[in-house]
């Protein structure tokens, strides 16, 4: 047991040296980039920033149409493999059952990209600084164009959720309430709670290794780009929110045993 | 596998299929294909109810075997 110990300190040892020397030598490349042309760094972000803000409004257009396009398809087929789930039995049902997942899966991630790319869309011109320079036209179109986008992918979920509510009837939940959640996992039983909180906690281990990496970037962004410290700051609040959530919940959990 | 069950071989014996399996155990459909393949140890509870189902015990139900180190 010993051993095992002093092994798991010897790995963090060393993944902290590797990652010593990875900044080490990725500071020297910044400090170099920056020596030589970091102003020329500076002065094309800002180019393509400009250039961007140019495009907003065909790129937020194409982003709409290409959601609209795509979430269509995607129920259209999920509505299409719901019917086979209801109509087939047995090994055939698992398989239909699986495509289904699939779709859904896609279909969902699709979602989410979408709302993502639109906020990063809306984001290039959400300044003070643009609006000002009598942008303000050009900028309310692309709001517009926005709260289609983020409407019509709102109302894709629910959808969505109501479309497999009907091939699974006994899943219950109001997508528009805010007890969705718990509503549907009470209506899943032992193994769908089971693979639930599989997702979960793999999910939440993702998170715990991509936080730091994020943080870095942010870090290094503000230290070479003066991107500012919000980035920084709103990492660390959700590191620590991810945390505190996961740990609260466990002593609350072990706690609520012991009273039993 | 540790845990090796005949839940099909009972299922077939009452003739119905997995929807009405589980329909019967409070159950989805899934969560009993899930059993049915190994994929999935069932609680006592759950496998107590299926066994009640199938008019048998737990043990004629589900094996247990020692997996070889």
């Amino acid at each position: 047991m010993k051993t095992k110990k002093m092994n798991s300190y010897k790995k963090l040892g060393f993944i902290m040296l590797v990652s010593a020397v990875a900044g080490g030598i990725l500071g020297m490349i910044g400090a170099i980039a920056i020596g030589f042309g970091g102003k020329s760094i500076e002065h094309g972000m800002a180019v393509m920033l400009t250039q961007l803000q140019q495009i907003m409004l065909p790129i937020m257009v194409g982003l709409t149409v290409i959601s609209v396009v795509y979430g269509e398809w995607n129920l259209r087929k999920e509505r299409e493999l719901c019917q086979r789930v209801r109509e087939t039995e047995d090994e055939e049902c698992d398989r239909w059952e699986y495509l289904e997942e699939k779709n859904g899966a896609w279909g969902m991630i699709a979602n989410v990209l979408s709302q993502v790319l639109c906020i990063l869309v809306l984001s290039l011109g959400y300044s003070a600084k643009y609006i000002g320079e009598g942008n303000h036209k050009g900028f309310l179109a692309v709001c517009i164009v926005f709260l289609v986008c983020f409407g019509y992918d709102g109302f894709w979920q629910m959808r969505y959720i109501r479309t497999v509510q009907k091939a699974y009837p006994e899943k219950k939940g109001d997508p528009a309430s805010r007890k969705f959640y718990q509503e549907w996992l009470n209506s899943c039983d032992e193994a769908e709670r089971e693979m639930i909180y599989q997702s979960a906690y793999k999910s939440y281990i993702r998170i715990n290794k991509c936080i730091p990496i994020l943080l870095v970037v942010a870090m290094l962004g503000h230290l070479y780009f003066n991107t500012g410290l919000m980035a920084i700051i709103m990492v660390s609040v959700i590191w620590l929110i991810v945390m505190v959530s996961y740990l609260r919940s466990c002593v609350k959990m072990k706690g609520a045993r012991l009273r039993e | 596998m540790a845990l090796l069950n005949h839940l099909k071989e009972y299922r077939s014996r009452l003739g119905i299929n997995q929807t009405e399996l589980g329909k019967l155990a409070g159950v989805s459909r899934q969560t009993i294909s899930l059993i049915e393949r190994g994929d999935y140890s069932p609680s006592v509870t759950l496998a107590l109810k299926l066994a009640k189902i199938c008019q048998v015990t737990v043990e004629d139900i589900f094996e247990y075997e020692e997996e070889e180190a």
